[in-house]
């Protein structure tokens, strides 16, 4: 019996978009370790859909949906990342050493998403659970109606933070522009600011010295509560 | 809505011209249409040959097609008869641009057909306008096939009578009874490839599916096979080549046909009425089934 | 004073009087669910077929036969959608319905030869079993989105909006939101639930390409992706989501249905269905890919005229929703009392959106689903698919085509100047020819007057 490979590479450069996730799929069902991807020179979709244990080290930057709609997936882009990079995540880990675009881990259920540097607009769109962390700033609409989970962010964050979120936290270390409608701030506890040191210690972030943490206010939570004032700040 | 009738012969036994044959068989299914009558005829291969033939409506325009004509290659014959000129070629350099030339003279003015060996001849009214223009009585080669037309939904004149060519399908032209229900569907499809229709009937779009079919690597027997699910409403249909002649009923035989087949030849017209008329005697007919295609190998 | 005459105002009518006084009360627009009222939209009943006459033969009805099955993203894609009738039954969401009535129009589609479609809550099993083609739809929520159910899906359908409110996203009342409607969206319990009107993940027909090849590879290249829009700007929409690569587009009109919307957006926005086909079938025509693209049609759908016409007109399949419901038995004449408390009568019911629903198919509330019987309700619905598929059949034979995707805009008349001009249909008489008397009259045609 043939033993299972500890890597596989794939050169991009030479191969077809559609066999490079033939090829991710059928490692990880093999039980391949790790695939190594080559020359990924920005190309979107590299690695959608796989649902098996694996680990993937891009070497270079990734274009859109770059390890989305996963589940068990662990990865590393060495490099930048294009729009939704870890999108509906499931299950699983990924690290971008560089910054991410907009929509980052959009809708992600689970697992953990590190960006070390900034990302765009709407990080953590819709989130369902997992935890996201940005090392540098987030943009507009960050945690826009957000559902489950938990955001850290050590740089500033843009306006309309966690507009319309229904639960979940967000913490953020610097300047916040503006607040989304139904949120609030909140007395962040010594414990919670401990864990979130030590989260980020292990992925080589130095932990700001303090957090402000952003929950849902519960105003935005029945439209025949007759709390005109609210509605028309959102209307 | 029509009347076709038609005469192969299999060898050189011929007990009277087929021209005069077809022309009798014709004037009998005058009262089927009474709108228009037209006729293909094969003849044998020549060098350096081409037939065209043209339909025109605005007075002059046939005058400035034969002059076009001259321009172009070697008139052989020609002949203006109103509303259609018939012309037999020499020495063309290029057929495509030569249509393409014919047919921007006028709007009123396009080519009907265009053959090594196949020529259309069609005039408004009866078999007997038809003859008196064109002498068809005195043709005695291989193949005749001759329509006479009931306009259903389109125009009553010379470029929409049958029979009907594809606009770039040499040496191929059908015969169609009936009426496509799919007709719009199909023209659009076919349009959009590329192909250009020039009238508003429906049967035009027969021609076209053949030559597209045939294009696309299919024999003459598998087009007209496919054509039986790909054509929707009622048809008997013949098509023309210099090789072969077929014919096809769609699955619900409405539309009539009879055939009548000895060693000698094959006749076939929409009623036997026109047989016995154009051979002055009874023969024995028989009417294909329906969802059917014969071919005649010539 | 004069005669004591009631004498009632358009402009000020009893229900705009009823509408003005509850939003003062209300502070906000009101919601409620299935469709708009408006009593003055043109429609599909504007049309006529005109059958084979001497001009052309027509078909026996009971048997010569009439074609009606559809593939949809034959050629493209592994493993494509056959239809057995030009019928699909449109999303209706887990939470907006519940799960006996997705059993009953499951089974009945599965006995139909035709498919159902997830809606805006994610995939539930019960569905996934009772239903043997399943739409997945993908929307900006993307409540209870994952790979695994995408794999099982037999098509994508990617919304970017519905034709009852158009631009805008979706609702679901806190009261509907039940424990697991929570579970299966990640929502909290008995909270408001309000959809974003975009996806999180792409914001223009641009990236919609590149999120199109992302569920193509998600789903193996097996399965076809539909892209539904509210009927809004429908011709350049068409164009934009035929060119970023859908297998088909579903276009939905303004009789679309709904579970809970602001009324006045049902009232005012999106165009009819009747215009929208005709606009639809257009713009595929003029991009050349009329026939790769197939062409979905819903909003407010009702018999098998509505769909012919639909199908005359251009569409290849239609979409129906609320029709289904009334199947299944919607404002039907039973438990007249709970209607009565809810301030409404059997065929005026649009109470949805209060999860009350009176025969148990529009709500949560486990004593309310016992009135649905899943495999009572089945056979309604699957007898009502029948039924119009015979219909479909009859018009379709009458105008001398053996296969209803045959029908075209020449098989049709129109009553109403209005549809006519909406349709380009031409209207009834006159309305293709000038009379011979035309040229003794002195006064301007209609036709020269509407030109110009």
């Amino acid at each position: 019996m043939e033993s299972v490979k500890e890597a596989v590479f794939i050169d991009c450069e030479v191969t077809p978009l559609q066999e490079i996730n033939e090829q991710i799929a059928e490692a990880a069902k093999q039980g391949v370790k790790e695939v190594i991807i080559e020359n990924p020179q920005a190309r979107h979709n590299l690695g959608v859909g796989i649902t098996n244990p694996i680990n993937l080290i891009y070497k270079g930057d990734v274009g859109y949906y770059a390890v989305s709609l996963c589940d068990y997936v662990t990865a590393k882009v060495e490099g930048n990342a294009g729009w939704a990079i870890g999108e509906n995540l499931m299950h699983g880990e990924i690290v971008v050493e560089g910054n991410a675009a907009s929509s980052t881990a959009a809708s992600m259920r689970g697992g953990t998403v590190v960006v070390k540097g900034s990302v765009g607009a709407r990080a953590g769109i819709g989130l369902k659970g997992g935890t996201l962390i940005v090392g540098g700033n987030v943009g507009y609409m960050t945690g826009f109606m957000m559902q489950k989970g938990k955001m850290i962010i050590c740089g500033n964050a843009g306006k309309a933070l966690g507009d319309s979120m229904y639960a979940g936290e967000i913490y953020v270390a610097g300047e916040i522009s503006e607040l989304g409608n139904g949120t609030e701030i909140v007395e962040l506890l010594d414990e919670e600011y401990m864990e979130i040191k030590a989260l980020l210690e292990s992925y080589g972030i130095k932990a700001p010295p303090a957090f402000k943490k952003i929950i849902c206010n519960g105003m935005l939570h029945n439209f025949n509560k007759k709390e005109f004032g609210i509605w028309k700040t959102i209307l | 809505m029509c009347g076709i009738g038609g005469l192969i012969y299999k060898n050189s036994v011929h007990e009277k011209k087929t021209g005069e044959i077809v022309v009798k068989m014709l004037e009998s299914l005058c009262r089927r249409g009474p709108d228009s009558t037209g006729v293909a005829l094969l003849h044998p291969k020549a060098d350096n040959t081409l037939y065209i033939d043209v339909n025109y409506d605005k007075a002059g325009n046939g005058e400035k097609v034969i002059n076009l004509l001259t321009e172009y290659v070697t008139i052989d014959q020609s002949s203006d008869h109103g509303s259609y000129v018939r012309a037999i070629v020499k020495d063309v350099d290029n057929e495509e641009e030569l249509i393409l030339a014919i047919n921007n003279i006028d709007q009123d003015v396009s080519v009907a057909s265009y053959g090594d060996q196949l020529e259309v001849l069609k005039f408004l009214g009866g078999a007997e306008n038809l003859e008196a223009q064109f002498k068809i009585s005195e043709y005695d080669g291989q193949v005749a096939i001759g329509h006479t037309r009931m306009a259903t939904e389109s125009k009553v004149d010379i470029s929409h009578s049958q029979p009907l060519s594809c606009h770039t399908g040499k040496d191929l032209t059908i015969i169609h009874n009936g009426h496509i229900t799919n007709y719009i569907k199909l023209r659009s499809k076919y349009e959009n490839q590329g192909y250009t229709f020039i009238t508003g009937n429906d049967s035009e779009v027969i021609a076209v599916y053949l030559v597209d079919k045939i294009k696309s690597g299919l024999n003459l027997k598998e087009a007209m096979e496919m054509s039986l699910e790909d054509l929707d409403g009622s048809f008997s249909y013949i098509a023309i080549t210099p090789n072969q002649v077929g014919l096809a009923k769609e699955p619900f035989g409405m539309k009539p046909m009879v055939i009548a087949e000895t060693d000698d030849f094959v006749a076939f017209a929409s009623e036997s009425m026109a047989i016995t008329n154009g051979f002055g005697k009874n023969l024995s007919v028989f009417e294909p089934g329906s969802e059917e295609v014969m071919i005649w190998n010539l | 004073m004069e005669n004591n005459i009631i004498r009632k105002s358009k402009v000020w009518s009893a229900e705009k009087i009823e509408e003005i006084q509850e939003k003062a009360e209300l502070g906000r627009y009101r919601i409620r669910g299935q469709a708009t009222k408006r009593l003055d939209l043109p429609s599909f009943d504007d049309l006529v077929f005109t059958p084979a006459g001497l001009s052309r033969v027509a078909l026996e009805g009971y048997r010569e036969k009439c074609d009606t099955r559809v593939v949809i993203g034959e050629g493209k894609v592994k493993r494509p959608l056959v239809l057995e009738t030009p019928i699909m039954v449109a999303g209706m969401s887990f939470g907006a319905i519940n799960a006996n009535a997705k059993k009953a129009l499951g089974i009945a589609a599965t006995r139909c030869g035709i498919s159902t479609c997830t809606g805006d809550g994610g995939m539930h099993p019960v569905e996934r079993e009772a239903s043997e083609k399943l739409v997945y739809q993908l929307l900006p929520s993307r409540y209870g989105l994952n790979p695994y159910d995408l794999k099982r899906a037999d098509a994508v359908e990617i919304v970017v909006s519905q034709g009852a409110k158009p631009g805008t996203g979706g609702t679901l009342l806190g009261q509907k939101v039940s424990e697991e409607v929570a579970n299966m969206r990640d929502l909290p319990l008995g909270v408001d639930q309000r959809s974003p009107c975009r996806h999180p993940d792409w914001m223009g027909p641009d990236d919609l390409g590149v999120k199109i090849d992302q569920i193509r590879i998600a789903t193996n290249y097996e399965v076809p992706i539909f892209i539904k829009v509210g009927a809004g700007r429908v011709y350049d929409d068409v164009k934009l989501a035929a060119k970023a690569g859908a297998d088909a587009i579903v276009i939905d009109g303004m009789e679309g249905g709904t579970a809970a919307s602001p009324e006045i957006q049902l009232d005012h926005t999106g165009i009819p269905t009747v215009a929208a086909v005709v606009e639809a079938a257009e713009a595929l025509h003029e991009i050349g890919m009329k026939d790769e693209v197939k062409l979905i049609i819903g909003g407010g759908i009702a018999n098998g005229a509505d769909a012919a016409k639909a199908i005359a007109l251009g569409a290849d399949v239609v979409y129906i929703g609320t029709a289904m419901l009334v199947a299944l038995n919607c404002n039907k004449s039973l438990y007249v009392e709970d209607y009565k408390e809810l301030g409404t009568i059997p065929s005026a019911c649009h109470h949805c959106h209060t999860g009350k629903c009176p025969v148990g198919i529009a709500t949560q509330d486990p004593e309310l689903m016992k009135r649905l019987d899943p495999e009572e309700a089945a056979d309604r619905a699957e007898n009502y698919i029948n039924s119009i598929t015979m219909e479909m059949q009859i018009f379709a034979r009458s105008c001398g085509k053996s296969k209803v995707g045959d029908l075209d805009p020449t098989d049709l008349r129109s009553l109403t100047m209005n549809t006519s001009m909406i349709t380009g249909v031409p209207i009834v008489g006159m309305g293709s020819r000038k009379p011979y008397w035309a040229r003794y009259e002195h006064s301007t045609e209609t036709k020269e007057l509407v030109t110009k």
